[in-house]
């Protein structure tokens, strides 16, 4: 098992949202990380030239199948589709599956050794699975990218971008930062996330969800 | 010392030719000619991938010591760099 030479945004996504000693899942609100890998899957297909975007709507470049089912089967969804929806429209229902896909994701990173699978006891009787890191390399190297990216005025890559929009929208991000550097590095954030329309459509997304949350709980 | 070249995309600038706009830019970006003057004029539409090509144009420059200065975009085009903050990040004459 060796690990895939350039980890897709989905991967990278999960291994900074799993919790370095526990191999946990970090406590994110509602939603977000669903829509966030439903997000990091239109985004690995507009990487891949078969889809493009813009305020208004996704549009089809290419059918041709990426040969990556995870990619592939979004992508038939919106070829098959046949209208052109916005973004949050499908952000909204390649997440409506829940936790599968990002079931799907860990599963391929302990399949190729940067993730552990171990089977924990709660309370000695529940058994519960969590995901510690193999070596943490992989990781380590993500963070440092992001915290490189945000400490400089480089125009950043598209790749990084697209991550730091991410990592904003689960939150994650301010995790990551002290209170002094969340502070400092807000704008920054900002300025790196919303060169990207999909990282503007995500966290716009979320936080309608959570509106929309609020208000059913109030309102049964 | 600055070198630059000039370009001009026409019509539209997309997933469909990004590719093409991203080799035609760098292509520019050779030997001493850090500076990409792009006059955006002649564009009625850009899209996500549109808007990566000008940045990937932009880095590369910015790693010469140069950078891309995007003129006269049509105020469709102006409200997409603003939106984006393209206009902060590169050089927009409107």
């Amino acid at each position: 098992m060796t690990a895939p030479n350039k980890l897709t945004l989905a991967e990278e996504l999960v291994l900074i949202a799993l919790d370095d000693e526990s191999g946990s899942l970090l406590s994110l609100p509602p939603f977000s990380l669903e829509v966030a890998m439903a997000a990091s899957l239109l985004m690995e297909l507009e990487l891949a030239g078969r889809i493009d975007s813009d305020e208004q709507k996704v549009f089809v470049i290419s059918p041709k199948p990426t040969g990556k089912a995870i990619l592939d089967e979004p992508l038939e969804e919106i070829v098959a589709e046949g209208r052109q929806l916005p973004t949050s429209a499908w952000l909204r229902r390649l997440a409506a599956p829940g936790p599968v896909l990002r079931e799907r994701v860990i599963a391929g990173l302990v399949d190729h050794g940067v993730l552990q699978s171990v089977e924990k006891r709660l309370l000695w009787v529940f058994k519960t699975r969590v995901y510690p890191p193999t070596s943490g390399i992989e990781e380590r190297e993500v963070k440092s990218r992001v915290m490189t990216l945000l400490n400089n005025d480089e125009i950043p890559d598209t790749r990084d971008a697209l991550l730091v929009g991410l990592l904003r929208a689960t939150g994650i991000m301010y995790r990551l930062l002290s209170s002094t550097e969340r502070e400092r590095l807000r704008d920054r954030i900002d300025q790196i996330a919303n060169l990207e329309e999909i990282n503007r459509a995500l966290s716009a997304t979320i936080s309608e969800l959570l509106i929309e949350l609020t208000s059913a709980s109030f309102h049964p | 010392m600055t070198t630059s070249k000039d370009c001009k995309p026409i019509g539209r600038l997309d997933g469909a030719n990004a590719a093409t706009y991203e080799k035609e830019f760098l292509g520019l970006l050779v030997d001493d000619v850090n500076t990409l003057n792009i006059d955006l004029s002649g564009l009625d539409y850009v899209s996500s991938a549109g808007l990566r090509v000008l940045l990937v144009a932009a880095k590369a420059a910015k790693g010469k010591g140069g950078k891309v200065v995007l003129s006269s975009p049509k105020p469709a085009i102006l409200e997409v760099l603003k939106i984006s903050g393209f206009d902060k990040i590169l050089e927009v004459r409107a």
